[in-house]
């Protein structure tokens, strides 16, 4: 039998072999094998079989740790358990070339869909963040090229230097204050493509005083490769006791960007929580929203979340226990899909998660929470340095899992207790992304 | 459906059907376990391959038929209970040890038999050899596949790129 034809299997059997591999490392060194696989393994479709979309939104690679180290680089990568790269540490060598001793830290903010935030700050003490498109093992990186880039975009896009160190923090996650007024943002859609590896396409931010009740909404929209075009919108909060809850950035649903505030009574407490929903494509809309949503204990931490079935819910965290609301969304009757609105009518309570049984902690609140998306939730456990865990909880199956055990890693200190980046990756576009170029580059092809 | 029924009742003759290979071998049996392949299980149906006509299989040599049939012969009662929902734990054991026997051949009959597979359309055969080919898979390196898939040596500049894939992406050798 000529032994060769195995490689020419008919694509329908390739994907039943590879279906079967399992191990994302074992797929990445097997689509190099010849020529035939090469093909398979670059076309999208082939790849979006291999990772339906609903396990795509899942898969957590691991956490990004910074200040792990204070020789070479101060990044380290560690792969969750359950990461399709395999489990085990490894420590990123320095991939930011810093000859001309630029930089005093580099800090990893935040990750979406592959690219990663990273603040520097360079000896000056000035703050650049870039966003980087992130292959599993970092190369060197052009700097120059990227910062070029960067201060190019911010002269296109703003005008002055103020809006322009406020437009660094919103794309990295973080309230800046300056004076009295603040600015949150986020990626609302930052999609990868191979010849803008590092685009994003809108980024929306809120800028508002803390003693008013005036907020703006400013939506930066990507109009070609190289300029964005600017709109502003308007929105008046209930009273000026409105207090944005839980995380600053904000959850993306549908093309909407949604925030939640509160709104506390005279004495302090609790007494609405709202809904603050911008809708950046098309035609800007902005509308803030009650929500039939009661805190019986009065102060837990909220955090809104997009669960995987594309429903929004609320996670409020109290001292013993994670209540989860959710909306009913029947997915039928896409026109009204342009109404933010539409997501804010009806919730109703799902959950009332317990701490537990077991656990080493026994304080939802002393923990630090962060959205992760995909209907979870992850907490830090803090037991001090090495020994602080991280969780992920579940707001559909109300199911908690370790997925960080810090004291396993040989390389962080004691003094580190710091929320560590979750890094999400799609793999088709990963795949496409390093093995296309090598398709591209006519490598390995004979 | 009545091709399995019939096989199963064991009126003393069970329907028998003759398949052809692509070398002109005739083979002979029953239609329950033919029934394994939704393409032959049509044709069947339809009353075809009994008597002296026989299903002509252009695409299946004798060796791999025969081998393919074994597979079928073996898993038709399982499959005529409808997926053996209650076959005892002993039978289902030694189905396991069975395939797993049965899967331990060399690569290039491994690759006749999962395109026979896909071709006659045989569910568990073809995820049972492709368990297999991935299992040959994982784990190994560009160049250590090849040669346990029986691909060819690779050209000089082939082996310098996979060396260069090997460099680059070291995480994924590790």
């Amino acid at each position: 039998m000529a032994s060769t034809e195995v490689a020419d299997l008919p694509e329908d059997v390739l994907f039943e072999v590879f279906s079967r591999v399992g191990k994302m490392k074992s797929l990445f060194r097997c689509a190099v094998t010849c020529k035939r696989w090469l093909s398979v393994f670059t076309d999208p479709e082939f790849l979006r079989r291999l990772w339906p979309e609903e396990d795509r939104g899942r898969l957590l690679l691991g956490f990004f740790l910074d200040g792990v180290q204070r020789q070479g680089s101060t990044l380290a990568f560690v792969p969750a358990p359950s990461s399709p790269i395999g489990y085990g540490d490894c420590i990123l060598t320095p991939f930011v070339p810093d000859d001309h001793d630029l930089f005093h830290s580099v800090t990893p903010l935040a990750s979406h869909r592959g690219i990663l935030l990273l603040r520097f700050v360079t000896r000056s003490l000035t703050i650049a963040v870039m966003l980087l498109h992130l292959p599993l093992r970092i190369t060197c990186i052009d700097v120059a090229r990227i910062l070029a880039e960067l201060t190019s975009w911010w002269n296109s896009a703003l005008s002055n230097k103020m809006i322009m160190a406020k437009t660094v923090e919103a794309l990295a996650f973080h309230p800046l204050h300056i004076g009295h007024s603040s600015w949150r943002g986020i990626l609302l859609d930052a999609h990868l493509q191979l010849s803008h590896p590092r685009s994003c396409s809108s980024i929306v931010g809120r800028d508002g005083n803390e003693e008013s009740r005036d907020l703006h909404i400013h939506l930066y929209s990507r109009a070609t490769s190289s300029s964005w075009s600017v709109a502003t919108a308007d929105c008046i909060l209930p009273s000026d006791r409105a207090r944005e809850l839980g995380a600053t950035a904000a959850v993306v649903h549908r093309g909407v960007a949604n925030w939640l505030y509160d709104d506390e009574g005279r004495y302090g407490q609790r007494e609405s929580v709202y809904m603050l929903s911008v809708k950046a494509a098309g035609t800007t809309r902005v509308s803030l929203t009650k929500l039939p949503i009661r805190d019986d204990s009065n102060n837990g931490s909220m955090f809104l979340c997009t669960g995987r079935d594309g429903r929004l819910s609320i996670a409020c965290v109290h001292e013993l226990r994670v209540d989860v609301w959710t909306t009913h969304d029947d997915d039928d009757g896409e026109s009204n899909d342009d109404d933010p609105l539409r997501w804010q009518q009806q919730w109703h309570k799902v959950h009332e998660i317990q701490i537990p049984a077991g656990a080493n902690f026994s304080s939802f609140r002393h923990c630090a929470w962060k959205c992760l998306n995909s209907g979870t939730l992850l907490f830090l456990v803090k037991h001090g340095g090495c020994k602080n865990h991280v969780f992920v909880l579940n707001l559909e199956t109300a199911a908690v899992e370790k997925v960080l055990d810090l004291s396993e890693s040989p390389h962080t200190s004691k003094y580190y207790s710091y929320m560590p980046t979750p890094y999400k990756m799609d793999l088709p576009e990963f795949f496409l992304g390093q093995l296309g170029n090598h398709h591209q580059k006519r490598l390995l092809i004979t | 459906m009545a091709a399995p029924e019939s096989g199963d009742g064991n009126n003393g003759a069970a329907r028998m059907v003759t398949l052809i290979s692509s070398d002109n071998t005739r083979f002979e049996v029953e239609a329950a376990a033919a029934s394994l392949s939704q393409t032959l299980q049509l044709t069947i149906l339809d009353g075809g391959g009994g008597g002296g006509d026989g299903i002509p299989l252009p695409n299946v040599d004798s060796a791999t038929l025969s081998k393919v049939l074994e597979y079928c012969i073996k898993h038709a009662p399982a499959a005529a209970n409808g997926g053996a929902p209650n076959a005892t734990a002993v039978d289902r054991a030694e189905l396991e040890r069975f395939d797993n026997e049965f899967v331990n051949i060399d690569q290039s009959v491994l690759y006749s038999l999962i395109m026979a597979a896909h071709n006659l359309e045989i569910e568990g055969l073809q995820s049972l050899v492709a368990k297999k080919v991935a299992d040959m898979i994982k784990g190994k390196s560009p160049m250590e596949i090849r040669r346990t898939l029986g691909f060819p040596d690779p050209t000089p500049e082939e082996q310098a790129e996979m060396n260069a894939h090997m460099l680059e992406y070291g995480w994924a050798y590790e």
